[in-house]
């Protein structure tokens, strides 16, 4: 009975250990020429935003979270960290380069050429992403 | 009796040329309100989202899946509320589904297939994007062209004497245009025909109605939508004498949530047959009566 109890206490030890194992950190991108240079051609204003809004939430909300903390409700499964879009680092970056993050992806971050098939909202969720800029 | 179907007659006429006026209206609205935006890059590019999907309620819409995009359509339809607490609002009543699933294999052009539990309809259709509508509006509206064919697949002894295979037969086609007037609101106006080779006694075998739908965004993902579906009963064109058999009018409303992957539509209906062409010919369920039932569609894209 007492290697029992053992057994029991070393599996539920094991179980809750394998639930708090990190999701790995993003390694860098590497990002075309082409669309490091790309510039936006959509003006940043208040439409453009609400559309990226719209397409946020349909598309990007589950893993990225309302605030793009990178802990929408689809998050927790994944294994490679959706980023921080608030962070000071993340805002660095160029349209192009979150551009090409946004719609061309790897690995877990899905592709969106298909699925945002229209030009303008996919430079209207590049305008929605500045709008996390803490 | 004359002037009674007079009356009905213009009736109906009249509900014709509303419909139709107010949607032109509202489309020349709508492009004169944008005429200005000629100037920018995406002009000439297609808009996207007109509706969320290629189903709203119980209409078709202008929108096709993605090519080589698969989509599983689950309908649902409860029975009439009518009889409130004694089967819950219809929940317990018999109930309606339909089973489908779409292929896209063009970005315009759609098939598919789908099972319908009434009348045990097997139903084979397809959809084309004939026009896109731009962002210019140097194309104002979105036009899609619908057909199907649904067979009554149902033991042989219901189709009554001399029996054909033929008699299995239904056809339903529709002519979709669309206008999205921006983010949050669209347009869409389908006149349609209907063709059964074998009908109840007395019941027509052409019909063509005209169906109005919208739908409305509240917030980024969440939207609401009605549909209107009116048969033309009109007595010149009308099979046999009597209008007893004249199939009611539609309304339906409701709330849309759209994801990447999945839709989903909760509304109040009049129709209970789920295939167009059902609905359509068939439906005595009245709007001013209230006899309205629950309905729901699911659609997951893979
Ligand atoms: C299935 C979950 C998922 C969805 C949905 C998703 N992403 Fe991602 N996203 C990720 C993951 C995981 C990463 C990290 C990938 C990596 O670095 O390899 C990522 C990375 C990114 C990055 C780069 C972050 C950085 O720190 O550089 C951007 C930008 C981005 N996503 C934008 C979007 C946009 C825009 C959408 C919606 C159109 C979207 N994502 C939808 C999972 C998702």
């Amino acid at each position: 009975m007492k290697t029992f109890k053992i057994f029991i206490l070393v599996a539920i030890a094991l179980v809750g250990f394998s639930f708090t194992i990190q999701q790995k950190k993003a390694t860098p991108w590497e990002i075309p020429a082409e669309y490091k240079k790309m510039e936006n051609p959509l003006a940043n204003d208040k439409a453009s935003v609400n559309k990226g809004k719209m397409v946020y939430m349909k598309h990007c909300r589950s893993c990225h979270g309302n605030k793009g903390l990178g802990d929408g409700p689809k998050a927790a499964r994944l294994k490679t960290f959706p980023g921080d879009f608030s962070s000071a680092e993340f805002q660095a970056h160029g349209d192009g380069e979150l551009f090409y993050k946004s719609i061309i992806g790897r690995d877990e971050m899905p592709n969106y050429e298909k699925k945002i098939p229209s030009k303008k909202d996919q430079w209207a969720v590049i305008n929605y992403l500045r709008t996390f800029k803490k | 009796m004359r002037t009674e179907y007079i009356n009905k007659k213009a009736k109906n006429i009249s509900i014709f040329e509303s419909i139709t006026g107010l949607f032109v209206i509202l489309l020349i609205l709508g492009s004169s309100l944008n005429v200005n935006a000629q100037t920018d890059e995406f002009a000439n590019e297609p808009v996207s989202g007109t509706f969320e999907s290629g189903l709203l309620a119980e209409t078709q819409t202008v929108a096709t899946p993605f090519a080589g995009e698969f989509e599983l359509h689950i309908q649902h339809r409860f029975g009439l509320i009518e009889n409130g607490l004694e089967d819950v609002f219809g929940i317990y009543a018999t109930s309606n589904i339909r089973m489908g699933l779409n292929y896209g294999i063009t970005e315009k052009f759609m098939i598919g297939y789908g099972y319908t539990k009434e009348f045990k309809l097997q139903e084979f259709h397809g959809k084309y994007r004939v026009l896109t509508q731009t962002e210019s509006n140097s194309i104002p509206v979105s036009v899609a062209v619908y057909g199907n064919l649904a067979i009554n697949s149902q033991d042989k002894s219901v189709f009554g004497n001399d029996y054909k295979f033929s008699d299995r037969l239904s056809y339903f086609s529709q002519l979709l245009v669309a206008h999205k007037f921006n983010d949050n609101f669209s347009l869409q106006f389908g006149p349609s025909f209907t063709h059964f080779n074998k009908t109840d006694t007395l019941v027509e075998h052409d019909k063509v109605a005209l169906s109005l739908a919208g739908r409305a965004k509240v917030s980024p993902s969440m939207s609401l939508f009605f549909e209107y579906d009116q048969p033309l009963n009109i007595d010149d064109m009308r099979e046999f004498a009597s209008d007893e058999n004249d199939p009611e009018a539609n309304l339906s409303f409701g709330i849309e949530i759209g994801t990447s992957t999945h839709v989903f539509q909760v509304f109040m209906s009049n129709y209970e047959g789920i295939t167009p062409q059902r609905n359509i010919l068939y439906n005595k369920n009245k709007i001013g009566d209230g006899d309205f039932l629950v309905g729901f569609n699911i659609l997951v894209r893979f």
